[in-house]
């Protein structure tokens, strides 16, 4: 992944550019992996992950136009592709967030415990899919970007556009958050 | 180093390995000795290890398609005769300030600005005693005062 630049020429990003489709597509094989991957983690859904990759290309070909090879075409593009997976995310927890509040006002139903009780017999995929849902948007989008893409601080910081302090913050408080209920999941299981 | 400052480094540059080999160092000795940094150690790398190991999944069959048909039915959009190019959006825009701006100078000019009425010293003193007299019903020139004369 580190060498993506290397392959994606100026060329190929001018003359698609310039509307060439196969150029894009080419562009396209090269980003999509990444692209669904982690709109897939940021969004935890695979339909919304699914329009979120169409999304992104999208914008993508909208804008290449504008593209001035100030910076580096990988950090553009993951900008564009964080940026829309996030804002995603944050319409889609809103809709869930109602969802949840109206379903914990129903007597009976402790959907906390029974998330933190199954948390140890479910396989690998939706253990993960848990962590990431107890994270705010911003840390999910860091810790996915560091622990599963393997960018650096500076790279997600680039993507994010944000300081890689506040990266660095941001991935201490999510690994903090995550042991905290790992602790309670351990309580619970006792 | 004091456990603190051990686990501190361990929740960031350690975790997220930005560290350099001789604080690695360090703290891999330090995690040698002593239990309690090692059980902190296992539990943050316990809930990071479900993404370390995360699979990638493979992107949709069809999404090229889908966004090969999406283009190519924007671009369609494009070549209607309905359909605007976008530079027209802020020149019209732009237009319409032009427009207002005229419209609003053109309302400006037509209102006439008030009447400014310049009295000279002993006018103003003779018709502000006339209305003082009128108002009090009072005929100060009878009773041989001159209110005039007192402001004159």
């Amino acid at each position: 992944m580190n060498n993506m630049d290397d392959l994606i020429t100026q060329d190929i990003i001018k003359k698609a550019s310039t509307g060439d489709l196969d150029a894009f597509e080419k562009i396209y094989r090269y980003y999509a992996g990444f692209v669904f991957n982690v709109s897939l983690r940021v969004t935890n859904d695979r339909e919304t992950a699914k329009d979120v990759s169409q999304e992104v290309f999208l914008t993508v070909y909208r804008k290449l136009k504008n593209f001035r090879f100030d910076s580096s075409f990988k950090t553009w593009l993951y900008r564009i592709a964080m940026n829309t997976a996030i804002n995603t995310a944050k319409k889609e927890s809103k809709i869930k967030e109602k969802a949840l509040k109206s379903h914990i006002e129903e007597p009976g139903k402790p959907w906390q415990n029974d998330v933190n009780k199954h948390m140890d017999q479910v396989d690998n995929e939706q253990r993960l899919n848990t962590l990431l849902s107890k994270l705010q948007v911003q840390e999910r989008a860091c810790m996915v970007l560091k622990h599963i893409e393997g960018l650096s601080c500076q790279d997600i910081a680039d993507a994010l556009k944000m300081n890689v302090n506040t990266v660095k913050t941001k991935l201490r408080r999510a690994r903090e958050k995550l042991m905290t209920l790992r602790k309670d999941v351990v309580k619970n299981e006792l | 180093m004091n456990c603190e400052q051990i686990q501190d480094i361990l929740l960031n540059d350690y975790l997220n390995k930005e560290i350099s080999p001789e604080q690695k160092k360090v703290v891999d000795e330090h995690l040698d000795q002593c239990p309690t940094c090692m059980e902190f150690f296992n539990h943050a790398t316990e809930v990071i290890l479900p993404m370390e190991t995360a699979q990638k999944h493979s992107v949709p069959d069809d999404d090229w398609q889908n966004i090969k048909n999406r283009i190519e039915t924007q671009k369609e959009k494009g070549t209607s005769i309905f359909h605007f190019p976008k530079p027209i959006l802020p020149l019209a825009f732009a237009a319409l300030l032009l427009i207002s701006f005229f419209a609003a100078r053109e309302f400006a000019e037509t209102i006439k600005p008030p009447i400014v009425c310049v009295m000279e010293h002993e006018d103003a003193i003779l018709y502000l005693t006339d209305e003082f007299e009128e108002f009090m019903g009072t005929d100060f020139e009878n009773e041989e005062y001159f209110l005039e004369e007192f402001f004159l």
